[in-house]
């Protein structure tokens, strides 16, 4: 008796299925955040520590939580998960400010990234926003198009007239993908292609 | 595909060579006295805000992340042919005006890199005149312009390595005519600004670190 309301087993567990329960499920405008709504695995994959919001999936509002997420699908609104590592996957389409741990896009962003440790935005993804975190990382081929605000690391000390070592900060974990040389000391210039001219 | 906002555009793609330096597989590193003398007057205990016209390269969000700073990003030249540009690029002032907006503050530090090489002369002024704008008294400008008669069709992409060097990375290997601004040129195009310090180097690039000239607030029109 209280199965009636619900939509047919196998159709609940397909990507359209679970569009549509949410669809019957979705709360007035400015209400109940969609963590509700996704609530189990019913209408969200889960892979590990983490949720997945799939590529089919479209969320209109703010998305809240106590874990990890994955977003391949479309929201327009605002994620929130500051204490959890928001991952804007390939297929993800985000037009909302995004709060986490650490955010990475690989997807499309048109809004606002704060990040409590870091930023990394991969050589797939676009942003169009202002980012702030304490260290922010682009990848070649990445689009940004926006501000970084970024606080002052502790940067190796530079002689007068003697270059510092490479772009990378001591703290850095791990070198970036951003194509800066690194390296012990300045790299050598390399001799001009060009003939000779007096300036 | 000719560079749409230059008014030689169609004659210049016209005429292509191949560059060498496009096929090296390590991107050419050069000094850059410019550059040092820069980031030498940039301090560690002021928050500065710094303008780069070219699209975002890692390496350079990672040099400035030593500083305490608000790095905006804005691709000058990608955003001469959006949609929503295209119609205003007969109003030069008005085009840089919709593409740099005033920031909530003005900025110390703009990165032109080789932005002004693929403006024409009109363009040129009306960009020197909108950053005089956006700028702060004490601001600071770097520019690389090109001396040759040859240039790549499409800007190059700076990476920095240190306070002094950067590669300069071509994205294509085919090659247009250059601008072939000289000195004094320049500095009429850039009346808001005065010429703190510029070398000509030997690979034929004048680089020129301008300094925004306060006592002209009224005259800059």
């Amino acid at each position: 008796m209280w199965k009636k309301a619900e939509p047919e087993r196998s159709e609940r567990h397909t990507p359209a299925g679970a569009a549509r329960a949410a669809e019957g499920q979705r709360p007035a405008e400015g209400g109940a955040a969609p963590s509700e709504i996704w609530g189990g695995p019913m209408t969200a994959e889960r892979a590990g520590e983490r949720a997945v919001i799939g590529a089919s999936i479209t969320i209109r509002g703010d998305v809240t939580g106590d874990e990890d997420l994955v977003i391949q699908g479309r929201i327009e609104g605002k994620v929130d998960l500051a204490q959890h590592n928001v991952t804007v996957g390939a297929n993800g389409r985000i037009k909302a400010n995004i709060f986490g741990r650490s955010v990475t896009v690989e997807g499309e962003v048109e809004g606002d990234l704060r990040a409590e440790e870091q930023i990394a935005i991969r050589k797939t993804g676009k942003v169009h926003g202002n980012v702030a975190a304490p260290r922010v990382t682009i990848e070649d081929g990445a689009t940004f198009q926006g501000s970084i605000d970024m606080e002052r690391k502790a940067a190796p000390t530079a002689r007068p007239g003697q270059p510092a070592a490479g772009g990378a900060a001591p703290n850095a974990a791990h070198p970036t993908a951003s194509g800066a040389s690194g390296g012990g000391g300045a790299p050598r210039p390399a001799e001009p292609k060009h003939t000779d001219r007096t300036g | 595909m000719p560079w749409p906002f230059r008014h030689d555009g169609a004659r210049a793609a016209g005429r292509r060579r191949e560059s060498t330096a496009a096929l090296e597989p390590v991107p050419p590193l050069y000094r850059s006295p410019t550059l040092r003398t820069l980031v030498s007057r940039l301090s560690g205990d002021v928050r500065h805000r710094i303008l780069d016209l070219h699209p975002a390269v890692g390496a350079n969000v990672e040099f400035f992340s030593r500083f305490s700073c608000r790095l905006q990003i804005v691709d000058l030249l990608g955003s001469l042919v959006t949609e929503d540009v295209r119609p205003l690029l007969a109003d030069a002032g008005a085009t840089f005006r919709r593409i740099l907006p005033g920031p909530p503050d003005p900025y110390d530090v703009v990165l032109a890199w080789d932005v002004f090489n693929y403006l024409s002369r009109d363009q040129f002024r009306a960009l020197a005149e909108r950053l005089f704008w956006l700028c702060r008294p004490d601001a600071l400008m770097l520019a690389f312009i090109a001396t040759t008669k040859e240039i790549s069709v499409l800007p190059l992409m700076f990476k920095i390595a240190d306070e002094q060097t950067v590669h300069w990375q071509p994205r294509t290997s085919a090659v247009r005519a250059g601008p072939r601004y000289p000195p004094a040129e320049v500095e009429r195009m850039t009346r808001g600004f005065a010429i703190a310090h510029s070398v000509l180097m030997r690979h034929g690039v004048q680089e020129y670190l301008f300094a925004r000239r306060p006592e002209l607030e009224q005259t800059v029109r």
